[in-house]
């Protein structure tokens, strides 16, 4: 016989249950919100008790007193947690959040080679993870929640029998993250609809076959964004960002030298390139070496040989570099709510320079429009 | 150092948000080469230097770490390949003003006694210590070239665009590693420290190299996810050698002594204890005062930067009056180890050791009493090295014994019944005296030189220049060393 797993709908635990504990108000609305005990279940109540609004659908916001930068508010509750099919293979934080492969890795200095097998596993995973991330794009239109987009880009890790990376990651609580205008990155899906006149990034990671591939792009949402020249420049030149880097990319290369490329190319468009986060190896570990920081005179560590897999991801600012983060504890955002934009790949160095592991299908929603 | 020297580094500092003392300065000193100096009076506690690990370069923390890693080249072999590597970038690398400051040194450097060109110079280090402990033999250079750093080139100098550097330069750069590499922390180890390495060594250093060693060393952050035991925090170190080199002070007991030996050892030993007692008092007293000073005078209030466990920085531990230069120190070291590793010796040394092992076995052998000797040096493998005359505690007048040199001669002084029964109820004190005499004239003999004392060494000092010097240096503080012994025996 076999059971779907249940997993804790506490916020800040995530673990299988194996009891039958459940919230008793949302089981009155037929919702099974199972708990693995009962201090878990009181310790987050008050989180939990969001999710609670009547059908029909108040939402709220969960930190009203927090100084947001911007204008974008957090419009809670939360969907619970949605399930994963039990045929497919989970990362080790799928349970408890903590990525303990991950923290057992070895010095930040070992950069994995990967064997042809495994490049071949990467590639295949990638051109998936590229399917997903077209399927939750296809989404975006004005009225629709990012939640919305999130149980698109869950049911297309489900029909491909992938793990969607975030979800637990850390307890991450969503399948996808979604940043909206002066959100950086790390974005959790929530009741807010997309507007006209937004952007929004999508960052997709699937893993499947004992790898993980990660993409992001930003899009516009409607043609409002399209016609404002300041979001333009901005989305534009990010995702020129990405390609003049990744241009770069060939054996002997140091990763430290790909900051140089953006910096350069954001500063002739009077942007600011975003700090605290970086580019990062990426294979069986979702998040590993090398470290790639996309700020120029930076000292990240190794040089590119052939067989390593490693994403590129800038974030651009219109104003200042400097983030912060809402009391999520994900979402970060520029300090000035000047808006930023993203893009990613997943990419693969060869012998004679790099493959996209990620690239873009002829038909993919999104892409370059002109200034 | 040169004007473009200097104000490179000064740039370097600026670019990197390291530190140095306003008052001080980086000029030539009569050691030869350059050293740093106090433009006014500076107090003990004052901070000189402060360089932020990110500045510091290691092989973790150079361009092509992963390669390095995947070779397991690290320590000075690898240090000098982070080195090679970043220096042929040029402009490209985050240390171009850092080591276009070292080009006059690397220009300077001395040269380490096993390539010594002056086979004559070289002769006269033959029965020194720089012989005794293998610093005239060149076979571990010649490994580690062959088997560590022409492989590494092998292997990754097409994807680094970087030719194998030739043995001759690689030796030449071992030296310069050697002598400016300081341990930084757990996982960035052997690194440089810009500017660090401007201070000369001496045996009575004026400052402490100091860093938080216990960072994680998966990453090198202090506070991060990884999954490693915690380490102890906050360790000082000093140059790279600093702490590998100990001749034996710790405390072990041979525990066939004490059944064996009577009370002889054991009211040495409480004498010994009671000058160190007496001796801590001093330094408490010292202490109180230094504190109700600091106290008036606060005017250092570090305390906030001292934690920062990101920078690494020199710290005076005395008063430095004005003109007077600053030294650092490589680590406790006899004159053996400072040539032998940095090319340079000090007269009279104060940490000077002279090692009486092989005498030792003479006096054995000759006693028909090997099989005594070797039975101890079963029970301590490191008995040969515990068998030295040395200065005690940094002072040159005070002599002290290796820790097994009293209970050894115990042991070879004892009659074939005493030695049978272990018992040996007779004191010893005379004999040992007489045996420990007989030791320090047969080390004597080893230099070969016609009973020439540490004065007409010292004399021929100033008619002398660059290897021979050093040679010279090395023999008369040697002597000194034995001929103090030998005084205090009487």
């Amino acid at each position: 016989m076999t059971s779907v797993e249940n997993t804790c709908s506490g916020p800040d635990c995530g673990k299988i249950v194996d009891g039958s504990l459940k919230c008793p108000v949302c089981l009155k609305t037929g919702v099974n919100a199972f708990f693995c005990d009962q201090t878990c279940f009181k310790r987050n109540w008050a989180l939990h008790k969001s999710v609670h609004s009547p059908a029909g659908q108040e939402t709220t916001d969960p930190f009203p007193n927090y100084s947001y930068s911007g204008d974008l508010r957090a419009v809670y509750p939360l969907h619970p947690r949605r399930e994963v099919k039990p045929n497919i293979v989970k990362p080790d934080y799928a349970g408890d959040g903590q990525p303990i492969s991950e923290q057992k890795v070895q010095r930040s200095t070992q950069i994995t080679v990967l064997s042809e097998d495994e490049q071949n596993t990467m590639r295949k995973v990638s051109k998936l993870a590229r399917e997903v991330l077209d399927a939750g794009a296809a989404a975006i239109k004005p009225g629709v929640t990012t939640e919305e987009i999130d149980a698109i880009v869950h049911a297309a890790c489900m029909e491909r029998n992938a793990y969607p990376s975030p979800l637990n990651y850390y307890n991450f609580p969503k399948s996808v993250c979604t940043s909206v205008n002066e959100v950086i990155c790390h974005g959790i899906p929530d009741k807010r609809p997309l507007q006209d006149g937004d952007i929004v990034n999508l960052d997709v990671t699937i893993y499947k076959d004992g790898f993980h591939a990660d993409l992001n792009e930003t899009y516009y949402v409607g043609d409002k964004a399209k016609a404002n020249k300041d979001v333009v420049r901005l989305v534009e030149t990010t995702r020129q960002c990405l390609a003049k880097a990744i241009e770069a990319v060939k054996p002997g290369v140091m990763y430290r030298s790909l900051g140089e490329v953006i910096e350069n190319e954001a500063k002739k468009a009077n942007l600011s390139v975003i700090r605290t986060y970086c580019g990062h190896g990426i294979n069986q570990l979702f998040h590993c070496a090398p470290n790639v920081p996309h700020y120029a005179r930076n000292k990240a560590v190794g040089v590119m040989k052939p067989g390593h897999t490693f994403t590129i991801e800038p974030m651009l600012s219109l104003g200042s570099f400097k983030d912060q983060t809402w009391p999520d504890n994900w979402t970060a955002v520029t300090s000035d709510g000047k808006w930023s934009a993203q893009f990613e790949h997943t990419l693969l160095v060869t012998e004679t320079g790099v493959e996209i592991l990620t690239a873009r299908y002829k038909n993919s929603p999104g892409g370059p429009v002109s200034a | 150092m040169s004007d473009e020297a200097s104000k490179s580094l000064l740039k370097f500092f600026d670019d990197n948000e390291c530190w140095i003392h306003p008052e001080v300065e980086i000029r030539t000193s009569k050691l030869g080469g350059t050293g740093v100096f106090a433009k006014k009076d500076l107090d003990a506690g004052d901070i000189v230097l402060k360089v932020p690990k990110s500045a510091c370069l290691s092989p973790r923390t150079c361009g092509i770490a992963n390669l390095l890693d995947e070779h397991d080249l690290d320590n000075i072999a690898g240090l000098l390949v982070a080195f090679l590597y970043e220096r042929s970038l040029g402009d490209q690398s985050p240390w171009h003003e850092f080591f276009e400051s070292l080009k006059p040194v690397i220009a300077d450097v001395p040269e380490i006694p096993k390539f010594w060109s002056n086979d004559e110079d070289r002769a006269l280090l033959s029965g020194t210590e720089v012989e005794e402990i293998g610093g005239l033999e060149t076979g571990e250079d010649e490994e580690v070239y062959q088997e560590l750093i022409v492989p590494f080139f092998e292997d990754n100098g097409k994807l680094i665009n970087l030719e194998c550097p030739s043995f001759d330069e690689f030796k030449k750069l071992v030296v310069v590693i050697a002598s400016r590499a300081f341990e930084v922390d757990q996982f960035r180890e052997l690194c440089l420290v810009p500017g660090a390495c401007l201070f000369n060594h001496s045996d009575d250093p004026d400052l402490h190299f100091q860093t938080d060693f216990g960072v994680c060393p998966v990453c090198g952050d202090v506070y991060c996810d990884h999954d490693v035991e915690e380490q102890e925090h906050e360790h000082s170190g000093s140059c790279c050698s600093g702490g590998d080199h100990h001749h034996g002070h710790d405390d072990e007991e041979d525990d066939w002594s004490d059944e064996s030996v009577d009370g002889d050892d054991d009211e040495e030993r409480e004498e010994e204890m009671e000058e160190v007692e007496s001796g801590d008092e001093d330094e408490e007293m010292e202490d109180g005062e230094t504190e109700e000073d600091e106290e008036e005078g606060d005017e250092h209030d570090e305390d906030e930067e001292e934690e920062d466990s990101e920078i690494c920085d020199m710290q005076l531990q005395n008063d430095i009056k004005a003109g007077k230069e600053i030294f650092n120190t490589y680590g406790d070291l006899p004159n053996s180890m400072l040539l032998a590793r940095y090319g340079f010796a000090i007269w009279n040394n104060s940490q000077e050791v002279i090692s009486l092992w092989k005498e030792a076995m003479a006096y054995a052998k000759k006693a028909g009493r090997m099989d005594r000797l070797k039975m101890l040096r079963k029970r301590d493998p490191e008995l040969s090295e515990k068998v030295f005359v040395a200065y005690s505690d940094g002072d040159v007048n005070k002599i002290e014994w290796g820790p097994c040199v009293n209970a050894m001669l115990t042991l070879l002084l004892m009659t074939d019944q005493e030695y049978k029964k272990k018992v040996c109820s007779r004191r010893l004190d005379k004999d040992i005296n007489k045996a420990k005499k007989l030791l320090l004239n047969a080390r004597l003999k080893r230099y070969e030189d016609g009973g020439m004392t540490s004065e007409e060494y010292k004399k021929v000092l100033p008619k002398v220049e660059g290897t021979k010097k050093a040679a010279i240096v090395i023999r008369g503080t040697e002597k000194k060393v034995i001929e103090t012994a030998l005084k205090t025996l009487k």
